[in-house]
């Protein structure tokens, strides 16, 4: 008898769990591909030419190619994007306006990449007081310009910033509507090219500009397999395009950037790639490393007025994606 | 194949059987259904999408304003679909492009040179073309358009779309239904499974019991009769009134039985024996009679007189046999001391008779259906388990008379005695029936137990 029950308490148990099983199985997410923003940085040219040849296959991976960074900006805020390349600047005004990010990795450091350039004899930082200067607000212009300034001992308040994207410097400056321009590759290389010159005063700044690869915190979640994938093409394409000149595939970077050849191996000298080892010290610390050059970066940005309110300390630097990144 | 012998299982193996056709017939109908609904979406999507980027297009070119279109030319790979799309002069110049490496590339030398052929017709008749490839796995749109005030300036935007990924997202869509509702199928066949083996396999294993133990061993050990009004429950009633007038019918034909071997008893005893007797009796006075005259007679008649006594012997135990002695008169108790005495005369084994006095609560007919139980089961024990003692044990218990016959013999066989044809254990049986007995068979520690167990109404 005990027996006979025991099994009917097993049968109604297991038909109980089967359709709990049904009624609250996980429904398969709409989107399994990565939604990659791209914009038009030469150092994240790696992931593009990858996902081009195949090794980011289509079924994981959406490639949305936007002309500049505020586009890039608004398709991750939209969550039309997973996963962007952008400024560690951007990446803390981001936050600050209550995006749930995460930096997976940093790209690169700046190394002259990211320059005031001005013309007409304009030299000097302290020249360009009272000036018109270009800044793509919303990109990595506004902290380059205002470290500048700083170095100068000046604000943005000395000078006159003429908010514009990146795409429209050159004409901008062709037109004379500004003296100067904070600019980033690809455009500060046409624009050298077109005669500007890099303020020669400028320091680098105490935190360099870093593009890093920053995820949405569901992404983070629900893609880990793909945002392994990608950081790892990211490294390994990265490798490949400075182990020889010409690189597979640099007619398509050149196309993209719009730059010429010779253009394109200069440009290739402005900024410090950083390999698998590197971002892990960055960022798999406890705190991470990372986090501390943010610090820095933030109180820079608040002084500045770049930032209006420190952001709220929770988590948004994820280390543990490049432990499942084979070296 | 074996099919499972249980209406139960049969009828939830029937229910999953037919659950698991629909499943997959609504899931190849599920398929083609959203894969049907996804295509036409998607060239709805796509004919929208040309049409509001070429009229977009045209108003921006008109104005010069690059930048914007080539913001509205990146949003268009927002979609999944989107494979790639183009915006190129009647030349084949590309302006823009989802894929920034294209710029002012020559539209024959990108991905869309198949398609290019196509846009000549398009750009005459300035309507926009939607269409599938051959193999329809791709669909192109092209929309035309004037980027100038001059009706010569034509440009179109070509966008290709490959529905591929979308449409094994929908058929895992499709997929993940059938596997809830398999889930859900698996769930109720189990629920079913229950409430069968509640509202009917339950039912039918106890009226199978009822069925077998009245077959084999005596009704009253058999379940309750099933209460209710439904088909089983009636079955059962039958079944129960039916096992009731066979019985009355078997009592009535085992008591005429034994009424027929106590007449003939008495007959033999009456009758018979006492001719017998009073034939030796004259015999004996004939050997008196020739003792003198012929010795030849006398020891003839002697003769005679011996196998006369042996033959008054034989015709009283049948009569005792057939009608025991004093069943009636003395009771059960000397009724069986008597067989325990004959057991040991005949048998030359040593037999006793002990135990309650059942009498007050057995009437005749009962007791002599339990003597002749008692009789069977130790002339059985002589016959074929060589016991060297028998006991005859009657109990009172509460609300029922035990027998318990046990020696010290083999044990009995049940398999050699249901191949055998054996008219006693057939007769037994019957009794035992008409009693509305029980008989089991035990051993224990060499010894085999046969106990017969009476309910009994008048305690």
């Amino acid at each position: 008898m005990l027996r006979e029950t025991t099994r009917r308490l097993a049968i109604l148990l297991a038909a109980v769990s089967l359709v709990t099983l049904a009624v609250w199985l996980p429904r398969q997410e709409k989107h399994l591909r990565l939604r990659l923003a791209s914009g038009l940085w030469p150092g994240s040219e790696a992931m593009v030419l990858a996902h081009a040849r195949g090794e980011l296959p289509n079924a994981d991976f959406q490639m949305i190619e936007l002309p500049w960074s505020s586009a890039v900006m608004r398709a991750l805020g939209n969550d039309a994007a997973d996963a962007a390349v952008v400024t560690l600047d951007v990446a803390l005004r981001m936050r600050e306006s209550g995006q749930d990010l995460r930096v997976v990795m940093v790209l690169d450091e700046s190394a002259g990449a990211d320059v005031v350039l001005a013309g007409g004899g304009l030299a000097e930082m302290k020249a360009l007081r009272g000036k018109r200067i270009g800044v793509d607000v919303r990109g990595a212009g506004g902290y380059v310009l205002a470290n500048a300034l700083e170095g100068a001992g000046m604000t943005l308040a000395d000078v006159i910033v003429v908010p514009m994207i990146q795409a429209e410097m050159e004409q901008a400056v062709a037109d004379g509507l500004v003296d100067a321009v904070a600019s980033s590759e690809p455009w500060a290389s046409r624009l050298r090219s077109a005669g500007l010159r890099e303020v020669s005063d400028v320091r680098e700044p105490k935190v360099p500009v870093m593009r890093v690869l920053v995820a949405s915190a569901r992404a983070c979640e629900e893609l880990r397999p793909q945002l392994s994938q990608l950081i790892a093409a990211q490294i390994e394409g990265t490798k490949r395009m400075r182990a020889q000149q010409p690189f597979a595939g640099m007619e398509v970077v050149m196309r993209r950037q719009k730059l010429a050849a010779e253009q394109l191996q200069a440009a290739l000298g402005r900024w410090t790639p950083l390999d698998l080892h590197a971002n892990r010290s960055l960022l798999d610390g406890d705190p991470p490393k990372l986090a501390e050059m943010a610090d820095e970066m933030t109180s820079m940005m608040l002084r500045c007025g770049l930032l209006k309110s420190e952001p709220v300390d929770e988590t948004w630097i994820d280390g543990t994606l490049l432990r499942e990144v084979k070296p | 194949m074996k099919m499972p012998n249980s209406i139960q299982k049969r009828i939830s193996g029937i229910v999953l059987l037919f659950g698991c056709l629909t499943i997959g017939l609504n899931n190849w109908r599920s398929q083609t259904w959203l894969v049907e609904r996804r295509l036409d979406r998607l060239e709805q999507e796509a004919q929208d999408t040309g049409n509001r980027l070429s009229g977009l297009l045209q108003h921006l070119s008109r104005r010069q304003q690059e930048r914007a279109a080539e913001l509205e030319m990146a949003y268009a790979s927002l979609s999944h679909d989107v494979e790639l799309g183009v915006v190129c002069d009647d030349d084949g110049l590309i302006r823009y492009s989802t894929q920034l490496q294209w710029r002012e590339m020559r539209v024959e030398d990108s991905p869309l040179s198949g398609e290019w052929a196509e846009t000549k017709p398009v750009m005459e008749r300035m309507t926009t073309l939607a269409s599938w490839n051959k193999a329809r796995t791709k669909f192109i749109v092209v929309a035309p358009f004037f980027e100038s005030y001059d009706v010569s300036g034509k440009a179109v935007v070509m966008i290709r779309y490959d529905p591929a990924i979308s449409l094994e997202q929908v058929r895992q869509e499709a997929w993940d239904e059938s596997f809830r509702q398999a889930a859900v199928l698996l769930a109720l066949v189990l629920l079913l499974w229950l409430a069968l083996d509640e509202v009917v396999g339950r039912r039918v294993r106890g009226l199978l019991r009822q069925v077998s133990v009245v077959g084999h061993v005596g009704k009253e050990t058999a379940p309750a009769t099933m209460t209710g009004n439904d088909e089983l429950a009636l079955v059962s009633q039958e079944f129960e009134q039916a096992v009731e007038r066979l019985s009355e019918a078997e009592k009535m034909v085992v008591g005429a039985a034994e009424e027929e071997r106590r007449r003939i008893g008495r007959d033999l005893h009456d009758d018979l024996c006492q001719r017998l007797s009073a034939t030796k009796m004259k015999t004996e006075v004939m050997v008196n009679a020739s003792a003198e005259t012929s010795p030849e007679v006398k020891a003839l008649a002697e003769q005679v007189v011996k196998e006369l006594k042996d033959s008054v012997t034989i015709a009283r135990g049948l009569a005792r046999g057939l009608s025991p002695v004093g069943l009636d008169a003395n009771g059960l108790r000397d009724a069986l001391e008597e067989l325990a005495q004959f057991t040991r005369d005949a048998f030359q084994t040593s037999c006793f008779a002990e135990g309650d006095d059942v009498d007050a609560v057995l009437d005749f007919h009962e007791r002599e259906l339990l003597f002749r139980v008692a009789q069977e089961l130790v002339m059985n024990a002589c016959k074929h388990s060589r016991p060297t003692v028998i006991s005859i044990t009657t109990l009172l218990e509460e609300n029922a008379v035990v027998l318990r016959v046990l020696h010290d013999g083999e044990p009995f066989q049940p398999a050699v005695a249901a191949s055998g044809t054996g008219m006693g254990l057939h007769l037994m049986t019957q009794r035992i029936r008409a009693l509305g007995a029980t008989l089991e068979r035990t051993v224990e520690t060499d010894l085999t137990i046969n106990t017969v167990h009476i309910p009994c109404r008048k305690m």
